[in-house]
């Protein structure tokens, strides 16, 4: 296909990728499955919710882009539900040795560490507090879109976004940032 | 929200993503190489729907059975109130009222597991199959006629069947 066609696409992932990747992480167990989630979602919106506006193909809106990530992780989930108890019906020996991989970018030893801590406290917070708190804070979207994309009221996940500050607040040692 | 709490997004904020590795990107970003005008490939979804061909004939006489009793009874309830059109073109009022629905019952009569199905795409289904009696029950209000009618009737259910 014709890459002007999808360049708008293209360019909408290259500027979201690494904030829709963060989500999908935060709703899977491990990396492969980050990325899986975030490339089956990608691809249901692809094929699904491009719209052709003036001849090229437009991306879909980010709230939209999040629904999608979270509805991919939700069957992720089942799937993985299924393949586990297969394999315990089977008598294999499962462990899971695929890590969470990093939820954040950093060179530094000291700032890795700080990452790292960060990455543990937000995985302690209850999950529809943690949805709230990665999309309003790094998936810089607005209330009412985070309503949008969790279908949940834009008081609801302003509330929540509060408490959840407070939690992580709570949960991170004082000046540990 | 107070200073402190802009400081903590301030600080939280300052963490930025972990960037999509380039193999992922380069997956995703061939995605859109393709035309989505093609439609959902069969494991989004799309192919997931299972049709039962040899089902099409039992589903068709069932059809042609409802219609065929909806227009019987809609004929035996219209022969006696149908306005008769007068010369001059004036609409009578119908003289005789017609039958109302005094009864209706369904009676479960068994069932019957019907084995192990293949579909076209080899998944195994128990079929089991209900049967069940209808009776229905209309009466004239004003001659105090009554019409029974008992149907029986069958319900095919497909259920899959776990093999994993």
């Amino acid at each position: 296909m014709d890459d002007n066609l999808s360049a708008a696409w293209k360019e909408w992932f290259r500027a979201n990728g690494t904030q829709l990747l963060l989500f999908a992480r935060t709703q899977t167990r491990s990396a492969a499955d980050a990325q899986d989630v975030l490339q089956d979602a990608m691809l249901r919106l692809w094929k699904s919710y491009s719209t052709k506006n003036n001849n090229s193909w437009e991306p879909p809106p980010l709230p939209l882009a999040y629904t999608a990530l979270r509805h991919a992780a939700i069957d992720q989930v089942r799937k993985n539900t299924r393949r586990m108890r297969r394999e315990q019906s089977s008598e294999y020996l499962v462990s899971d040795n695929d890590p969470a991989g990093d939820w954040f970018g950093t060179a530094k030893l000291e700032a890795k560490e700080r990452a790292t801590a960060l990455q543990t406290a937000i995985e302690e917070l209850p999950g529809n507090f943690r949805d709230v708190l990665v999309l309003k804070i790094w998936g810089e979207l607005t209330f009412a879109e985070i309503a949008d994309a969790l279908a949940i009221p834009a008081n609801t996940a302003a509330s929540r976004y509060r408490y959840a500050l407070e939690a992580l607040r709570k949960i991170l040692k004082p000046n540990s940032l | 929200m107070d200073h402190e709490a802009d400081n903590f997004e301030s600080s939280l904020r300052a963490f930025s993503p972990a960037k999509v590795p380039d193999a992922l990107q380069s997956r995703i970003l061939e995605i859109a190489d393709n035309n989505p005008e093609k439609g959902l490939p069969a494991a989004t979804g799309a192919g997931n729907i299972r049709k039962f061909h040899f089902l099409s004939p039992l589903a068709a006489a069932a059809a042609i059975l409802i219609a065929a009793t909806g227009v019987f009874f809609a004929v035996l309830n219209n022969i006696e109130t149908i306005p008769s059109a007068k010369p001059d073109g004036m609409v009578m009022l119908p003289e005789k009222a017609p039958f109302v629905p005094v009864h209706a019952e369904n009676i479960f009569e068994g069932v019957h597991d019907e084995g192990l199905f293949l579909t076209d795409d080899k998944v195994p289904v128990q079929g089991v199959r209900y049967q069940f009696s209808d009776s229905f029950k209309w009466r004239n209000p004003q001659d105090g006629s009554v019409i029974e009618m008992t149907i029986p009737s069958e319900r095919f259910f497909l259920l899959p069947v776990q093999t994993d």
